[in-house]
């Protein structure tokens, strides 16, 4: 910038100021250097007039920059960005190849979605030759000299590596080799007491010759970027996001220090593997910063260089993105990622001391199966098998999701428990009190099962299963009132439901249902009214008496 | 009921750090509550609103009634510990013991009390919270919150609304440059000018 004079400091200050305060969008931040450049020619013209006769002066307009890309590039600021070309078909990413100074993207897809499903050869490219679809990728490495290149910010990283590695091995000369409490920060905890480095004897944390080493943990998060007011438009967008955990917790989310790696382009989110594209750029930067090391030509506090070493030391996502990014089976079938618990049916356990932990060493070598697979039908098998997929988070030699991959405590106890018990379990909140009212007593009803005599289909398992909600719901007929002492007072200021509502819900259920459900209350009519046979309004009756009865 | 919790919740004086959950909980109106809300609501306003309902000195129709109540209210009342317990800035040994008994016992008594409710995925991943508090510590570190926020301000950017175009670029390196310039040595010269 030693060729700018005050003029064009100037200038390109208010550019910036522009850009980066007032959201000023490229074409408007370059109308307006425009402008400043005409002002200042205009200026110095009707001066030049007066002072020099008719020569005209562009001496200091000539140097006041034409665009905001520009301005952006000579402070610095714009970062560097490798923008991929993204199959519209496929989500696969393409890097741009130089040729001859000029980047150019090849024009059709050649990736092959599944094995032996053929080249996908979709267009990559729009008539005027620009991508359809772009990723752009902020590079890793870029992000890291940023946070290295300051002063204050290098140091406070370094020396908490130092401090936990003193006190880990302090704690190992005293003999504990448990997690000495009270635990503070995520450095200080078990994992990274034990995550050891790449040369496989020594922590992570040991630094040999003053290497940096730098932990992040990893988000991937699906939003809608028109925003969450329900009318708005529909999309998905993802982001891929880290945030590195060598910061003290008071900085370590400041937007300035997080960093985000791209934005996973909508309107849906990709599906099954192919989220594994967004993500390969970033993992192959760390892979090789993990296996290679990275070394800066220059930070704040060493000239002459030096080495570092990254790793990503926890995936945080919530649930559906988790197992996206992870490639496990869905959460909905074999939900847990940590343990064997495997089938719906195990939810309700809680023997957590008899829970066994998934075998990483394991599901590594079945993901490089499913890679590896000459067929489609061998890599389902192995999903159905065992619930694993390829993810390129396998690439890195220490992944083990068993452990790195967190279940969110925001989204399971928040969004998830605390939610789940205030809205369905107590009902409070007329929002779904109008719909389901708590239940007036609790009775252990006999539930179906395949063994017994009669074999009954799905659906007819389903209603009784209603039936049962039915029949505990509470009543608020006006005979029933006087004497409802087991009538619970939850939510009772929201039941508008009475004895002929539930004649009228019992009768739309089918006859087999209510059937099973009368025998095993024992109170299944012995004949139907007037001697005719017995019909599903007897039933309905018998079921009702004996409500009214509880 | 309902107007109870939000009497409550109108009426608690709170620390002004503490922001504010809708007054009119429970209606269509209020819209879902966020992460953060919920977090309030267990830790302060519902606390409060149901320990008066339900617990001991309320006033209900019968004994039965009444003992049924204060099942309910004890076993919620586990969740909320549980769920204080976890978020807790440090973690000791007792505490995490603590955690894991009064999610276990949560867990284990939601059929008891709630014979109709069925279980969750989260049912069970709650319990493997227990394992990654030893793993990685205090939650701080490790939840989505500050994920969300940049959600939140990546959501707030101007952009074209052309999605799957170029907006991203923008959006992008919009970030990228505001952050930038924050990261640079030039914090009080921004601070300062935000707060004018």
């Amino acid at each position: 910038m030693k060729d700018w004079n005050e003029i064009t400091h100037v200038s390109a200050l208010l550019a910036i100021i522009c850009a980066v305060f007032a959201g000023v969008s490229r074409r408007m931040g370059d109308l307006i250097l425009g402008m400043i450049s005409v002002i200042v020619q205009l200026v110095s013209q009707s001066y030049g007039n007066q002072t020099d006769g008719n020569q005209t002066d562009d001496r200091f307009s000539s140097h006041i920059p034409k665009t905001l890309v520009t301005v952006l590039s000579r402070f610095n600021l714009d970062g560097q960005v490798t923008v991929y070309a993204v199959c519209p078909q496929c989500h696969c990413t393409f890097a741009p190849q130089k040729v001859l100074g000029s980047t150019k993207y090849q024009a059709q897809c050649n990736n092959e979605p599944r094995p032996g499903s053929g080249i996908c050869g979709a267009s990559l490219l729009d008539p005027s030759s620009k991508p359809i679809k772009t990723f752009v990728y902020h590079h890793f490495n870029d992000y890291l000299a940023s946070l290295l290149s300051r002063p204050d910010i290098e140091k406070i990283m370094d020396a908490r590596c130092d401090s936990m590695k003193e006190s880990t091995t302090t704690s190992m000369a005293h003999g504990h080799t448990s997690d000495p409490f009270p635990v503070k920060d995520i450095l200080a905890a078990k994992y990274m007491r034990t995550f050891k480095g790449p040369s496989g004897s020594t922590l992570f944390v040991d630094r040999p010759d003053g290497e940096g080493r730098y932990g992040f943990v990893l988000n991937v998060d699906f939003y809608n970027p028109e925003g969450n007011r329900g009318r708005s438009a529909k999309a998905s967008c993802g982001i891929v996001a880290m945030a590195c955990i060598n910061l003290p917790l008071s900085i370590r989310y400041r937007p300035e220090n997080m960093y985000l790696a791209g934005i996973i382009p909508g309107p849906h989110e990709p599906s099954l593997t192919t989220i594994n594209h967004y993500l390969r750029p970033l993992i192959t930067d760390m892979v090789s910063s993990w296996t290679k090391g990275t070394i800066f030509t220059r930070t704040a506090s060493s000239l002459n260089g030096r080495m570092t070493r990254s790793a990503i030391i926890a995936v945080v996502c919530d649930l559906p993105a988790a197992r996206k990014v992870s490639q496990l089976a869905g959460h909905k079938s074999q939900f847990c990622s940590r343990c064997t618990c495997y089938h719906l049916s195990e939810l309700d356990r809680v023997d957590q001391e008899n829970w066994q932990c998934r075998d990483a060493a394991g599901m590594r070598r079945q993901a490089y199966e499913w890679k590896n697979a000459l067929s489609t039908k061998e890599q389902d098998n192995i999903f159905k098998n065992h619930g694993v997929r390829w993810s390129v988070l396998w690439e890195l030699p220490y992944w083990d999701p068993t452990c790195q991959l967190i279940v969110d405590p925001m989204h399971s106890l928040f969004e998830g428990v605390i939610n789940h018990h205030v809205e369905v379990v107590l009902s409070i909140s007329s929002m779904t009190a109008s719909a389901k009212s708590p239940p007036a007593f609790s009775y252990e009803f006999t539930q179906y099962e395949k063994s017994s005599t009669l074999s009954l289909n799905e659906n007819e398992v389903r209603q009784i299963k209603q039936i049962h909600k039915l029949l505990t719901l509470p009543i608020n007929d006006p005979e029933i009132d006087g004497d409802g002492d087991v009538e619970m007072t939850v939510g009772a200021d929201d039941i508008g439901f009475d004895t002929h509502g539930l004649r009228q819900k019992l009768r739309k259920r089918v006859m087999s249902a209510l059937e099973f459900v009368a025998k095993s209350l024992d109170v299944y009519p012995s004949r139907g009214s007037g001697e005719r046979e017995i019909k599903k309004n007897d039933v309905v009756e018998a079921l009702i008496n004996w409500v009214s009865t509880k | 009921m309902i107007t109870h919790i939000q009497n409550v919740i109108r009426d608690t004086v709170t620390p002004s750090w503490v922001e504010s959950v809708p007054y009119n909980f429970g209606e269509a109106k209020a819209g879902k509550l966020k992460a953060y809300e919920w977090r309030l609501m267990a830790s302060i306003y519902l606390p409060l609103a149901l320990v008066s309902l339900w617990g001991e000195g309320s006033h209900q129709c019968s004994k039965t009634v009444a003992t049924k109540l204060r099942n309910v209210l004890d076993h919620t009342m586990m969740l909320f510990s549980a769920v204080y317990l976890a978020c807790l800035r440090t973690i000791t040994e007792a505490r995490l013991t603590a955690y894991h008994h009064y999610m276990k016992t949560y867990v284990e008594d939601l059929h008891k009390h709630h014979p109709h409710i069925s279980y969750r995925p989260t049912h069970h991943m709650v319990l493997h919270l227990y394992d990654f508090l030893i793993l990685f510590g205090p939650v701080q570190s490790w939840w989505c919150f500050p994920f969300e926020r940049l959600i939140g301000m990546l959501q707030r950017m101007p952009n074209n609304h052309k999605l799957g175009k170029f907006n991203f670029f923008t959006v992008c390196s919009a970030y990228l440059v505001s952050c930038r310039a924050i990261g640079a040595n030039c914090h009080n010269f921004i601070y300062s000018f935000r707060k004018t």
